[in-house]
């Protein structure tokens, strides 16, 4: 009898993938056509579960041929609802798709890209949110340099794969390498490089912690817990910053003395700031140079901004192609220098915080000030000096942006029109 | 018996006779020192001006006439009644307003009645002013009909006499049916200008129609160079005004509460009120003196009144009223308009204030501190 339950147990076992395959029509074709994906499979959770095909894919296989019937977010969401959650609440749920745009008056827009922001049959978007420098890229390199990571709002395989369930996948650093890298955000090489990263690589996890040790603490989907700036290093008002800040103290006392994670925090945040006045500097002097009409060329004169047309841009929709010079170096400043300087000081690398980051910052602003001073020297050669309204203009222009106080403004205003 | 019966009826059909002919202006006692004469005869609702000579142009009998200061005959100048006429500043010319289908056609003549310039606004013109002795603004309102309501299109137009009208878009705002259904009269009268004394800046009416609430006039100041606006007031549909007093720095409105209101154009406040509706409102060259739907006020007191549905113009040196009442032109004589102060201190630098001011470069108290500083003025 023992023998026998033994014997039965084995066969089941061996005839577990056959069995499987018994009740998918799709396998004995695609163990041919597209054998990797149905080894996948047959190895996922998913077909331990008995969740075939069809289940994710639906049963028109015109539509999947399409290219229609791709299994996003939506299709996931019904089993997986504590992950849906946790995701569609964290950052990269929330406004991913910021590195898209309606291309319907694109040439060469790809048809079923529209998916990404528009239910089937709906012509109302998801979200009025679009990107000025993807809506300047080609289709094709919008397709690689735009979406495949942009597409994380809507995908669950842009992290897990697309028929493998393994959880080793998610579970390394490497996964979130591909986004998160690089000039704008180099995450990945700040953590490598940091003692967390360090331990990580030489006395493992236990004692080195890894992007998913901070960011998804306790296996959450919400990777925004504990942050306190959005993405392009602005701070949070303060109830949303400080709410943040101690989720991240408790996540990071879990190794650390609450009182030594404060400290570092706090200490980074100095950081933060004192690197958002040397921009807001740089800034200032860019629209300054706009409100006496001293860029080259100015935004009235080159190809319009997706978003503003003739206007200026230095915020989050800010181009890096069709701006003059001194916006391009203030591109590189605040898409680059300062988001290294920042987020190196919260991952705790020296050399992204100081020489990548903060070196390059302040020399930033040593081009952008000689570039001005270039530009008006310029103009002092063949245009007459500024009249009254023009200097209120640009006065007016600085208070709205905030770098002049009430009272920095009604005394500008009193020197000016007592000239 | 039946002599003296005949005698009574007689005489009761002499003193008929006499009330039938004898052209009078129906008023209240008048002050000290104030009188009456009938100056001509006139088509009575039509318009009339008066240049700073004296000499008067009216619509009489269809036409358009000029007429001498000492009265007499007119000149005939136009065979054709206009709707409106208006003196350029130094008087030699006259501007003068004819209605066709969906357009106006303004005229300018010299006094012997030679035509100097014509041009074609498309819309109704609703209100002319002279910003120099060449330069002519003119607000027309254009209402086009739809199933859901009415669009109403307002445009400032400058003409220098010349060249085609410079036009530019003041207002366009769709009605609901129910206020398109208005008298006609009452719906263009929606768009009314004024000039500045200073020329630089007009104070107009535009008609604003929010759902689910009451129609109203929105009235606003316009920088003429800039095209700067703000929103001074608001007032109920059939207000008069806006009119700059003479000292440019406040305008007048009526509304349709009886009151007729005075706001400071720097401090955006009402500084006065009279107690009259303000339907039509006419200012003595000085100010001292406001014909308010006949009423005649001298400061903020009711000194006459004359037929509400008279039209008036004071004369250009203050000495009088022309009334134009039930097919007359009256002289109302005895006023004691003073001098105009004229425009006091450094005009370009007044201008220069003005302009930024309405830029909003600098704000209300600013303005008001910085005028009481330019040389030879004080507000």
């Amino acid at each position: 009898m023992k023998y026998s339950s033994a014997f039965l147990a084995a066969i089941l076992a061996l005839l577990a993938p056959l069995t499987a395959a018994a009740f998918e029509p799709c396998i004995p074709c695609h163990l041919e056509k597209t054998p990797a994906a149905v080894a996948q499979w047959q190895g996922s959770a998913h077909a331990k579960a008995k969740v075939g095909c069809e289940k994710c894919h639906g049963t028109d296989h015109e539509k999947i041929v399409r290219g229609e019937a791709r299994v996003d977010l939506r299709v996931c969401a019904p089993c997986h609802q504590k992950a849906f959650k946790e995701h569609s609440a964290s950052r990269h749920g929330m406004g991913f798709h910021s590195g898209w745009g309606c291309t319907r008056n694109l040439p060469d827009r790809k048809k079923g890209e529209c998916r990404f922001c528009h239910k089937e049959g709906d012509e109302t978007p998801l979200s009025e949110v679009h990107c000025a420098r993807f809506l300047k890229q080609s289709r094709e390199m919008g397709e690689i340099g735009c979406n495949y990571c942009h597409s994380v709002e809507g995908s669950c395989d842009s992290c897990h794969s697309k028929h493998s369930t393994d959880l080793k996948i998610v579970r390394d650093p490497n996964s979130c390498a591909k986004c998160h890298m690089g000039p704008d955000h180099p995450q990945w090489e700040m953590w490598q490089t940091s003692l967390h990263g360090t331990l990580n690589a030489s006395a493992g996890k236990s004692l080195g912690p890894d992007c998913q040790t901070c960011h998804m603490a306790k296996g959450t989907h919400n990777v925004s817990i504990g942050l306190t700036m959005n993405s392009g290093g602005v701070p949070f008002t303060p109830p949303k910053a400080e709410a943040g800040r101690a989720e991240m103290t408790k996540i990071c006392s879990s190794c650390h003395a609450p009182a030594f994670a404060r400290r570092e925090l706090e200490r980074d945040d100095a950081v933060r700031a004192q690197s958002l006045a040397i921009l807001k500097e740089a800034e200032g002097i860019v629209w300054d140079l706009n409100d006496r009409g001293l860029l080259d060329p100015m935004p009235a004169e080159r190809p319009p901004h997706p978003l503003s047309g003739s206007n200026l841009v230095t915020d989050s929709q800010m181009l890096y192609e069709d701006t003059s010079h001194i916006e391009r170096l203030f591109f590189k400043m605040k898409k680059f220098d300062y988001a290294r300087t920042v987020k190196g000081a919260y991952h705790q690398s020296p050399g992204y915080t100081h020489w990548y980051g903060n070196a390059e910052l302040k020399m930033d602003l040593v081009d952008i000030k000689s570039e001005a001073s270039r530009l008006r020297e310029r103009k002092k050669g063949g245009i007459p000096a500024a009249s009254t309204e023009e200097e209120l203009k640009v006065l007016k222009n600085r208070f709205e942006r905030g770098t002049l106080s009430a009272e920095q403004y009604a005394a500008e205003k009193a020197r000016v029109l007592e000239r | 018996m039946i002599a003296s019966r005949g005698i009574v009826l007689l005489l009761i059909l002499f003193l008929a006779t006499l009330t039938g002919c004898a052209a009078t202006l129906a008023t209240t006692p008048l002050p000290d020192g104030f009188a009456v004469k009938i100056f001509t005869k006139v088509d009575a609702g039509e318009p009339f001006a008066v240049n700073r000579d004296g000499v008067f142009a009216a619509v009489v009998e269809g036409s358009v006439q000029i007429i001498e200061p000492a009265g007499g005959p007119g000149r005939v100048i136009a065979p054709a009644p206009a709707t409106g006429l208006n003196f350029s500043p130094d008087g030699a010319r006259l501007a003068a307003l004819f209605a066709t289908a969906n357009q106006s056609l303004l005229r300018i003549f010299d006094l012997q009645g030679k035509l100097l310039g014509e041009t074609l606004i498309s819309g109704r013109v609703t209100s002319l002013a002279w910003r120099s002795d060449k330069e002519l603004l003119a607000t027309a309102l254009t209402i086009k009909k739809f199933s859901f309501g009415s669009e109403f299109i307002s445009v400032l137009h400058r003409w220098d006499t010349v060249a085609p009208p410079l036009a530019t878009p003041l207002s366009d705002v769709t009605v609901r049916p129910f206020v398109a259904k208005l008298p006609e009269g009452e719906l263009f009268r929606s768009l009314t200008m004024a000039l500045s004394p200073y020329g630089d800046e007009i104070a107009y009416s535009a008609l604003k129609d929010p759902p689910l609430y009451t129609p109203y006039l929105r009235i606003a100041v316009r920088h003429l160079e800039t095209g700067a606006e703000r929103t001074v007031a608001e007032t109920g549909i059939g207000s008069g005004g806006p009119l700059y007093m003479p000292d440019g720095e406040s305008l007048l409105t009526g509304d349709t509460r009886a009151l007729t209101h005075q706001w400071s154009l720097a401090e955006g406040r009402e500084m006065n009120a009279w107690p009259t509706a303000g339907n039509r409102i006419v200012l003595s060259p000085s100010g001292s003196y406001l014909l308010l739907e006949g009423s005649l006020y001298q400061g903020g007191r009711e000194i006459a009144t004359f037929p509400k549905e008279s039209i008036g113009v004071f004369l250009p040196d203050g000495s009088g009223l022309a009334l134009s009442a039930r097919g007359f032109l009256f002289l109302v004589s005895g006023l004691q308009d003073p001098k105009p102060a004229g425009l006091s201190g450094e005009l370009a630098r007044t201008l220069e204030l003005r302009r930024l001011h309405m830029l909003g470069l600098i704000t209300d108290k600013e303005f008001k501190a910085r005028l009481k500083k330019v040389p030879g003025r004080e507000i």
